[in-house]
């Protein structure tokens, strides 16, 4: 092996290099997959709007799905712009956001303003998600 | 090699420094994919320590054309890093064009580490952990993409830096 090493260090690294760049690749490709982030998790879901319409609505949602974004799409609440990896909410429960009017929807992870988007946002057993209708950016 | 920069030095090295950032600029819409470090790295092997000049004018274009952000505390270290690096390792350096690809396919990696450790030290160890790890997969194409370029063309480069580099300082205009 050595001998071979030492007749083609070139074809060596190459190879080692490859190796070590597919095996990063596929890890990071299927890390999201991981059973631990499949198992069954009852969440719940408020959509407030406080604004005009003093409007609230509570969904109690069992799932096996991994982040919040997916579970919007499965109830089939939301609407988005923007490209399918960050994606921005516009509408929810038939409540449209006019950016015109500095109007925009923003969520909290059990009371707490969230740090992330929808969609990198996993979902945890026995949260609550709550989607709050704003207006004004203070 | 005086101490002093003369006139001509420091017109052949910020014409190297505008060369790394046309290079820059030329690959800028391939994610990962630079000639920066390539050429900094045979620049080095040639004209040595001073090579320096040619990272921080380099950094300094960069500021100038992009305007300064997170990413400035990164450049205005790792290039100069990777210079003195570079100058540590140089006899290996020369002598080995392989040696420079896996050297460069290390640096390329570990690009992004370093904002990590920034990161750590403000956002907290974790946040720090995740940026990386989020990153990985640019990581890799930076590390991948370094490599082969330099295993291609370092060789050939080498020589021809080596020649132009002689033939512009010791020859009187």
């Amino acid at each position: 092996m050595r001998k071979l090493i030492r007749s083609y260090p070139r074809a060596f690294c190459s190879l080692l290099i490859i190796v070590l760049a597919a095996i990063m690749f596929f890890g990071f490709r299927n890390y999201p997959k991981d059973e631990q982030l499949q198992t069954e998790k009852r969440i719940t879901i408020e959509v407030v709007n406080d604004n005009a319409l003093h409007y609230t609505n509570t969904y109690e949602v069992t799932t096996k799905s991994i982040t919040l974004g997916e579970i919007i799409d499965e109830l089939g609440i939301v609407q988005y712009s923007g490209s399918t990896i960050n994606r921005y909410i516009t509408s929810l429960d038939g409540m449209e956001a006019d950016e015109t009017r500095k109007e925009w929807w923003g969520f909290y992870i059990n009371d707490e303003f969230a740090q992330t988007g929808v969609d990198s946002t996993n979902i945890k057993d026995g949260d609550k998600y709550t989607f709050v209708f704003n207006v004004g950016y203070q | 090699m005086s101490k002093k920069l003369t006139v001509k030095e420091m017109l052949i090295l910020t014409m190297c420094a505008v060369i790394v950032f046309t290079c820059k600029i030329a690959l800028a819409s391939l994610p990962n994919i630079e000639l920066v470090t390539f050429m900094l790295i045979l620049l080095t092997c040639i004209i040595g320590i001073r090579t320096i000049y040619i990272a921080f004018i380099y950094v300094m274009l960069e500021i100038l054309f992009y305007g300064i952000g997170f990413w400035v505390c990164g450049y205005i270290f790792m290039w100069p890093l990777l210079v003195c690096l570079t100058v540590l390792f140089k006899k290996k350096m020369n002598e080995s064009n392989l040696f420079r690809a896996v050297f460069s396919a290390l640096f390329g990696f570990c690009f992004d580490l370093f904002y990590s450790i920034i990161i750590c030290m403000i956002s907290g160890f974790w946040t720090g952990i995740m940026y990386f790890l989020a990153g990985i997969l640019f990581s890799t194409v930076h590390m991948i993409s370094n490599y082969f370029i330099m295993l291609l063309l370092g060789e050939k480069l080498h020589i021809f830096l080596g020649k132009l580099y002689i033939s512009y300082m010791y020859t009187e205009p």
